[in-house]
């Protein structure tokens, strides 16, 4: 190891190993502070818990899906088919309204949906967690497809493709990597995020996160919301690994 | 097919590209379109592959008018200067794509990728499964051709698909594409800055210069006859003499090709100087000699053998002279 890199490893030990090192003494030991795996067999116990991790999972996936049908066709767009000046106006009214603080945005959001009609719910909880997990799945999505050369959609042309079979079949096949990593940052975010479920979802706002948050913060069950956060994390990275696993060709 | 361009003019972010270029291009022949970077060559080939609009003008195949049918529907196969194969398809998928655009079935696809592949020189068993980014750059290349020539097109368009190559792997596949041109009998327009491609495979031969056609014949007459200096620049060698001319007031230039001026000449010649040799560059087959004339320095080829014979060196006196005839520019000029 270079001396330049001890403060780096300083700041992950302080501020990520240590956190978790204490998640996993608080998952395996009692109030007393002697060893027990009552934490995780009470996890596997109350189906209620286990609900919750299923019903957070099907979140995300509802909010991955939606975002990439909201942001493919805006990524194409601004990759692709706009001009420079276009795709600078674009890029900047896309990006601006990220610069405000994400609890301001969330609770104008609330307004916005009052106004429509839409009360705390299932719904609103989805729309505000997709507006706001947008731009994690734009800037990948339109990254990888700005990437795409020019001439390889010239090529397509010139051996006769129509406009839909160069997207299916060149554009979106070649930005798969940009779509993977946008899908893992929103469903994880997705997964964990605990602030809009419990401002905007109302009796459906039990996520995960807030079911974490609830334990720790309010009914001092330290043992059982950290075997839930380690459960949580071992959970994600399954399936991050499964799905990279998945992509393994598609990402070079 | 036979390519024809009628007054073509193209403009980009108001400058001009293609200043109002008139061009027939011969069926079943490959030209070579040649000129310096920002000529206008690769417009031109854009602009008859339909991925340009020209602002006038109007383009004709074998006589039709083309010139408002989209790039999809013209038929034509184009080899990209980056070869922009697809790199998350196999070198099958890459060949295919063409035929299966046009919903060929996919028996026939099978057999017609098999037989490209067979004839441009890759064996589809070792192939067809590779990825593209395990494939050499002269392996990429043939991939892209055959997957331009797979659709059998029409005319078959090349913006400097060699640019990236070593030489030797560059001369053979220029030797195969004029092979394949020959079997095929398909007209191909070959855009490059190099001359020594353009020398090495075309049948005719297009001088591009600030957006217009310089010249345009049969390979051995531009450069034989060029029909000016900036033209015996851009396709071959040439020494630029200044020169007054006799019955005419005035001065001006005049070129002469280095293999064009003989040393130590033996019959009469029109012209004799005396000079003496400053450097020799051996060049394989033949060496280069520069010679001091009168205060000027002469490029001077001559084969490898014959310069055996002469047994000079740096620093010794010749004799070097020429014909009028071989003079470059002297008609025009004036």
């Amino acid at each position: 190891m270079r001396p330049a890199e001890l403060p780096f490893l300083l700041f992950l030990l302080a501020f990520f190993y240590a956190p978790f090192a204490l998640l996993l003494y608080y998952s395996f030991t009692d109030r007393g502070g002697s060893f027990t795996l009552e934490n995780y067999v009470e996890i596997f116990l109350n189906p209620s818990y286990l609900n919750t991790i299923a019903y957070s999972l099907l979140i995300s996936l509802l909010v991955v899906i939606a975002t990439l049908s909201i942001t493919l066709p805006i990524s194409l767009y601004v990759a692709i088919f706009a001009s420079n000046l276009e795709r600078a106006v674009l890029l900047v009214a896309f990006i601006t309204p990220f610069w405000i603080d994400f609890l301001i945005r969330a609770w104008a959001m609330k307004n916005v949906l009052y106004s429509l009609g839409i009360r705390e719910g299932f719904l609103a909880m989805i729309l505000g967690l997709v507006y706001d997990l947008l731009p994690y799945m734009f800037l990948p999505t339109y990254l990888a497809l700005s990437r795409v050369p020019l001439s390889m959609i010239s090529a397509a042309r010139v051996l006769g493709a129509d406009w839909f079979t160069i997207i299916t079949q060149v554009l979106l096949p070649y930005a798969l990597p940009g779509i993977f990593v946008g899908s893992v940052l929103v469903g994880l975010l997705a997964f964990a995020e605990f602030i809009i479920p419990s401002l905007l979802g109302g009796t459906s706002g039990l996520t995960v996160g807030a079911l974490v948050y609830t334990l720790i913060l309010k009914g001092d069950q330290w043992g059982v919301g950290a075997a839930i956060s380690l459960l949580v994390t071992g959970i994600t990275l399954l399936i991050v690994l499964s799905l990279s696993w998945r992509f393994r060709g598609a990402s070079s | 097919m036979e390519v024809e361009l009628v007054n073509i003019w193209k403009k980009y972010n108001k400058v001009d590209a293609l200043r109002g270029v008139n061009l027939v291009i011969p069926r079943g022949q490959i030209t070579a379109v040649l000129g310096p970077s920002g000529c206008g060559k690769t417009t031109l080939l854009k602009i008859i592959a339909g991925l340009v609009q020209p602002d006038e003008g109007r383009v004709l195949f074998d006589g039709v008018d083309y010139t408002n049918v989209p790039t999809e529907k013209r038929g034509v196969g184009m080899v990209f200067q980056d070869l922009a194969l697809f790199p998350h398809m196999t070198v099958y998928d890459n060949v295919a794509f063409g035929l299966r655009v046009k919903k060929v079935r996919e028996e026939e696809v099978r057999s017609r990728v098999k037989t490209v592949l067979e004839l441009i020189g890759l064996d589809p068993s070792l192939y067809a499964n590779r990825r593209i980014d395990e494939l050499s750059g002269g392996e990429q290349q043939r991939v892209a051709l055959a997957r331009s020539l797979v659709v059998e097109p029409k005319v078959l368009l090349l913006d400097e698909p060699m640019a990236h190559l070593d030489y030797k792997i560059k001369q053979r596949l220029l030797g195969e594409i004029r092979r394949l041109q020959k079997i095929l009998g398909i007209t191909m327009i070959y855009v490059t800055h190099d001359q020594t491609e353009a020398m090495s495979m075309a049948d005719e031969v297009v001088v591009m210069s600030r957006g217009v056609v310089l010249q345009h014949g049969p390979q051995r007459e531009v450069y034989e006859k060029p029909l000016s200096l900036d033209v015996a620049s851009f396709f071959g060698d040439v020494n630029v003499l200044e020169a007054t001319f006799a019955g005419i007031k005035g001065e001006g230039v005049v070129a002469i090709r280095p293999e064009d001026i003989e040393v130590n000449p033996s019959e009469e010649l029109d012209v004799v100087y005396e000079g003496t040799v400053e450097d020799l560059v051996f060049q394989g087959p033949l060496i280069r000699l520069d010679v001091r004339v009168n205060g000027n320095s002469l490029k001077v080829l001559v084969g490898r053998k014959e310069f055996g014979r002469m047994g000079i060196g740096v620093g010794s006196r010749i004799r070097v002279g020429w014909r009028l005839e071989d003079l470059k520019g002297a008609k025009g000029v004036g």
